[in-house]
């Protein structure tokens, strides 16, 4: 019975991906074909030749989530520190759950007047500032569980030693706030990286970002540059989770880097299909 | 010598610590015993500089402790957890105090070796703070504390959440260190064996007021030390023991 | 008055969360009363009267309601039963190690891959085909654009089950419940019983908000119902995008009708979360 479940659940994790890659490296396609359909690497050189949209996707995918992941990273550092510290610290960090936890498509749906409006619609920056009304409060809620009492004694500790606050917050603070730093990044850069519907809706289809096009080609019936999108959404997202989890065993030691890593998959940004 | 004077601390209305007086000579151990709520924490928490307190000057040999900031005062505050570093190891965090200070490596490295020698966990040093036990943490906690070479160490209740062997051990070492390097030292704690064992003054501290005594004996025949209650009742006990051995 | 550094910071704050919610909010009302919009009349309530008269907007809204039920009993029974056989595993052990690829996948990756497993010339067909089970593309189950919804139920399972089955194990761990499970059973509980009546409810009570912040996730999907659901009914989120988006003028009032509708549930139902959490713990 267990190895019929583990065989089951193998099975279902594993064959969307083994689909994916399939689809992306077979062609003339046609039912029943499987084994017997053509296999090539075409639709992956075509990424190279200058003719894909797809490339250019990925590239202003990997912008896009670079620069959100850096101003969530920012953002959430420093304003988390204050709402920790503040007399309404615990009703204020409930504010954050708010923006996030409306679908993006019906937020950029209310929006898009203002959008229109203001010459925002259609444009990268446009979609940047979108993103950041739910990643930036979301990047607060994980901020939030690194500026605890604990760290503030061990602040004040550091400087009763003799640091001054700069020296303190280089020796202790930075060092401490790594892994939620780390943590945040990764997040924000993966909601950023996931998000399709404010992105479809405010950008006009005209900011193409990996998930868009995807989408696209799926509505052409064109499975195979939608599965080479589909990998190439899936290989960053690999990436950051190997580095993380490489960090993570790394740094075993240190009780900070174990909390937030553990806890991280609490803080998923798998908003299912929102 | 030194000298606090009307030093007090509100918070909104409530008056935490009501112009309290004291001195005491460098190198002494002023042990301060209260129950929880008397302000016992905040005193020590206002003279490190955590928190600003509301008057009152803090002397040392006539400089004003109190116009400085926190990293300036050479006043360490140990709380009763042993809040290590997590992200360095043992040796790191003994030697922390002199790393801001820019000494050098190799006088580091000497000075980390002859400590941990004297505190006994000279086998530690390549230890996380996750793989320590209580006792070892304190010592690790009290060792980066007086490699600084501190003016002064304020220790809020140190060994409460130890077992009262490590505790017993802990105070012998607190007393043999505070002998060597001449430590003067504010030691607050509930406990009226430990007041007596680490101390060399006392006081009792109640309601955001401190009475120190001008002798042991004067502390123990204070109503408000306990130490009488304390005495009376391992005689009873001790007499109990003994009907029972001459049944 | 001069705001201090702390001041600007979290008015910053504020204004970046509710903000922007208030003024999509506020524009989506007005059109949704004829105040604002290209064929706006005047304050009016026809709008909502059409909303709620609509039966498109009622299967829709029912539709979500049971799709968004459906989806988080399965990942919580599913995570459920994991748990119970990982708890006793080493922490990363391969099987555990395997659930963590769904969480490479963006929900419309996920949703393009399942499609062509499922769908009717996709790959399962395909096998079947192959293994003589099934004859032609017309012969092989419906399971995406169904009436069941069971592709988007494969593919929410996917994406959240991972999430769950680690938390879900990780507290199981900690509260000790393999041997609360011993205890039961000396106390007669079967195997079913121990399941139903201890470990699933011990869990849910621990990530109670959690439960309800992935609910209401799911009352939010989009790209999964897109790409996976059929034509009608279809979920809320599919509903007010095609109302705002196709070319009848005078289905847009609607759209904005039913987003100011699903808006102010989400924020009641957060509310009452968020804010019951902090008066249980008083």
């Amino acid at each position: 019975m267990m190895k019929l479940g583990k065989s089951t659940l193998a099975l279902f994790v594993l064959l969307p991906l083994l689909c994916v890659i399939y689809l992306s490296v077979v062609s003339a396609w046609t039912y029943p074909l499987l084994f017997d359909a053509e296999f090539s690497l075409k639709h992956y050189l075509v990424l190279f030749s200058g003719e894909s949209e797809l490339a250019w996707s990925f590239v202003q995918s990997v912008l896009l989530s670079l620069v959100m992941a850096t101003l969530g990273l920012l953002f959430g550092f420093f304003v988390a520190k204050e709402i920790a510290f503040s007399k309404y610290g615990s009703r204020l960090l409930k504010l954050a759950f708010y923006p996030y936890m409306i679908a993006p498509v019906v937020l950029g749906s209310m929006l898009q007047f203002y959008f229109v409006r203001w010459g925002l619609s259609a444009s990268f920056f446009g979609v940047m500032l979108a993103q950041c009304l739910f990643i930036l409060p979301y990047a607060v809620l994980i901020m939030s569980s690194f500026w605890s009492e604990n760290i503030l004694q061990l602040f004040k500790l550091g400087q009763s030693l003799g640091g001054d606050a700069k020296t303190v917050k280089r020796t202790l603070l930075y060092p401490l706030a790594k892994p939620w730093m780390l943590l945040t990044f990764a997040q924000c850069f993966l909601i950023s990286w996931f998000e399709y519907g404010i992105t479809q809706v405010l950008g006009i289809g005209k900011v193409k970002t990996l998930s868009v096009i995807s989408m696209q080609f799926l509505k052409e019936a064109n499975p195979h540059p939608a599965a080479v999108a589909a990998v190439l959404m899936i290989v960053p997202v690999l990436l950051t989770f190997i580095i993380l989890y490489r960090w993570q065993n790394k740094a075993q030691g240190n009780w900070s880097a174990i909390a937030p890593i553990n806890n991280s998959l609490s803080h998923h940004p798998k908003k299912v299909g929102a | 010598m030194i000298e606090v004077r009307q030093w007090q601390k509100k918070y909104a209305e409530l008056e935490v610590l009501k112009s309290l007086n004291f001195q005491m000579e460098e190198g002494k151990t002023l042990a301060v015993l209260g129950e929880s709520g008397c302000g016992k924490s905040t005193l020590l928490k206002t003279l490190a500089g955590f928190d600003v307190p509301d008057g009152g000057s803090f002397l040392f040999n006539g400089q004003n402790i109190n116009a400085l900031p926190v990293h300036q005062r050479g006043i360490v505050y140990m709380s009763q957890e042993a809040l290590l570093f997590p992200h360095l190891n043992v040796f790191d965090n003994l030697a922390y105090g002199l790393n801001i200070r820019k000494v050098s490596k190799a006088t580091q490295r000497e000075k980390v070796m002859v400590l941990a020698q004297e505190l006994g966990i000279e086998d530690q040093l390549e230890k996380m703070p996750s793989e320590l036990s209580g006792g070892q943490k304190q010592r690790v906690n009290f060792g980066r504390a007086l490699i600084t070479q501190p003016r002064m160490l304020l220790l809020d209740e140190p060994f409460a959440s130890l077992d009262s062997g490590t505790r017993m051990k802990m105070q012998k070492l607190f007393i043999e260190s505070a002998e060597k390097w001449k430590l003067s030292t504010i030691f607050v704690t509930h406990d009226i064996k430990e007041a007596l064992i680490v101390g060399s003054l006392w006081g009792t501290m109640s309601n955001g007021s401190l009475e120190l005594f001008e002798s042991k004996q004067a502390f123990i025949a204070a109503e408000q030390s306990g130490a009488k209650e304390e005495m009376a009742f391992w005689q009873t006990i001790q007499s109990e023991n003994g009907r029972k051995d001459d049944e | 008055m001069i705001l201090g550094r702390k001041n600007i910071v979290l008015t910053a704050f504020v204004l970046i969360c509710l903000l922007p919610l208030l003024m999509g909010f506020v524009y989506s009302l007005g059109y949704s009363l004829g105040v604002f919009g290209l064929m706006n009349e005047g304050f009016t309530l026809d709008h909502w009267l059409r909303l709620f008269a609509s039966k498109d907007a009622w299967s829709s809204l029912i539709y979500t309601f049971l799709l968004t039920l459906v989806s988080i009993t399965l990942v919580i029974v599913f995570a459920g039963l994991l748990s119970r056989a990982f708890v006793s595993k080493p922490e990363r052990s391969f099987t555990q190690k395997l659930l963590l690829l769904p969480l490479l996948f963006a929900p419309v990756a996920a949703g393009f891959a399942w499609y062509y497993v499922l769908s009717p010339a996709g790959i399962l067909s395909r096998i079947s085909h192959a293994l003589g089970l099934t004859e032609d593309i017309t012969s092989f189950p419906r399971m995406v654009n169904d009436d069941w919804s069971i592709g988007i139920l494969l593919v929410h399972v996917f994406l959240v089950l991972p999430i769950f089955t680690f938390l879900f194990t990780a507290q199981a761990k900690s509260m000790n419940l393999l041997e609360m499970n011993k205890l039961a059973t000396s106390l007669g509980s079967s195997r079913l019983q121990c399941f139903t009546k201890l470990w699933l409810p011990a869990l849910v009570k621990r990530f109670k908000l959690l439960i309800v912040l992935y609910a209401v996730f799911f009352m939010g999907t989009y790209e999964v119902p897109l790409i996976l659901g059929q034509s009608s009914p279809r979920v809320l989120t599919v509903f007010i995008s095609e109302k705002l988006t196709m070319f009848s003028l005078d289905d847009i009032p609607l759209g904005h009708c039913m987003a100011v509708f699903y808006s102010a549930c989400i924020f009641i139902v957060l509310s009452f979360f968020l804010y019951r959490q902090k008066s249980t713990a008083s």
